[in-house]
């Protein structure tokens, strides 16, 4: 695991390639996340309405603290995970987690493999923490953060403002880095030899 | 638009200047960081006395709206105090804040005067929301936030690691303006 890009077959038999965003990714990223439904979009507390915004992603100064992953297949984004880190401080053992999966692609396991991903690079960074916000509404994603060891720590309420003005509660849900690689080796281990890297 | 220098009459006796911080003052703020007792150092965000760090703080962050507040009597910073939000973004309306004062200056109202100006500001700037992030374990400044009208929020376990490696519980409060 960790080098890039590599190639990895879903539960159903479709391919995907994994592999770090680059810089000429600005406009696939965009695509894929105007392609998002907009409560996906409201829980990655991102607006892709206007691409000048959507260019802090791609700026150098983003890169220092982030980390993205993103899955490919037919040449367009399906699937992206980020890691943020802050480089120093009293938070630099925690790392926020985004994942988001396109519609089409989920159910087949893919969001398992990018919590992997995102596991591997997390110890690698020494992290212990890990979080994620999610909409309180959100119950589906709350369900799959709990399956894989998370569970609902904090309320932060009134954090978002959508589009239309309205005020959204956030649930920050979080693991130990340790709980978190229990999970996905039991997630993993029904896969039944699918889902995996294949190189 | 608040309009500074302001001066400000301490409990102490002694009148301090409040104006933002500027990249000037790096020297005057590595100063009053390393003053700082270890102790206080222990519950600071970042590790002050990295000069680097401090330094590289003085630019804020792109994409962030930061406005960072000192109070200096004579040429020594004696507090200082900050609210950043994001420029955009869907949690553009909620802001933080944070304070630092000097041991001789504290309980003399410097604090409360500092954070007073900064969330007129925050209020000004259209927040909704400001927040403090503050370690479980200081008592005294819990109770300072919440003489400020901040209402706590919640605990994330261990998510603060101190200079020295240890793990302490973060308190988030927050305050609707």
């Amino acid at each position: 695991m960790g080098s890039y890009p590599k190639t990895v077959r879903l539960r159903d038999g479709t391919e995907v390639t994994l592999r770090e965003v680059g810089l000429d990714d600005l406009e696939r990223s965009h695509r894929f996340f105007l392609s998002l439904p907009e409560e996906d979009r409201l829980s990655l507390r991102l607006d892709p309405s206007h691409i000048e915004n959507f260019r802090v992603r791609f700026e150098p100064s983003d890169a220092q603290d982030h980390w993205r992953l993103i899955a490919l297949a037919g040449g367009e984004i399906v699937a992206e995970a980020a890691l943020h880190q802050p480089r120093y401080g009293w938070a630099r053992h925690t790392g926020e987690l985004r994942c988001v999966v396109s519609p089409a692609f989920q159910g087949k396991g893919l969001g398992s493999i990018l919590f992997a991903e995102i596991y591997q690079e997390a110890t690698r960074r020494r992290i212990e923490r890990l979080y994620g916000l999610v909409l309180r509404e959100q119950q589906a994603a709350m369900r799959i953060s709990e399956k894989l060891g998370f569970r609902a720590e904090l309320v932060l309420s009134d954090h978002l403002r959508t589009p239309g003005g309205e005020l959204k509660d956030m649930v920050v849900m979080t693991v130990n880095i340790r709980d978190l690689w229990r999970r996905l080796e039991d997630l993993m281990h029904t896969m039944d030899g699918q889902g995996r890297e294949r190189h | 638009m608040i309009r500074y220098p302001k001066a400000f009459k301490c409990g102490n006796g002694k009148v301090v200047a409040v104006r933002p911080l500027t990249r000037d003052d790096l020297f005057m703020l590595c100063e009053f960081f390393g003053g700082l007792p270890a102790q206080d150092r222990l519950h600071l965000r970042v590790d002050v006395t990295d000069r680097d760090i401090v330094e590289r703080r003085l630019d804020p962050p792109p994409h962030w709206n930061v406005l960072r507040l000192i109070a200096l009597h004579g040429d020594r910073i004696v507090a200082e105090a900050s609210i950043e939000h994001r420029s955009f973004g869907f949690s553009a309306h909620v802001g933080e804040i944070r304070v630092i004062v000097a041991p001789d200056f504290r309980r003399t109202g410097l604090a409360g005067y500092l954070c007073r100006q900064l969330l007129a500001h925050g209020i000004a700037e259209n927040l909704e929301k400001i927040e403090a992030r503050l370690m479980e374990d200081q008592p005294a400044v819990i109770r300072f936030f919440e003489k400020l009208g901040f209402q706590r929020d919640g605990i994330l376990k261990d998510f603060v690691k101190d200079i020295e490696g240890h793990n302490h519980d973060l308190l988030i409060m927050s305050l609707r303006t």
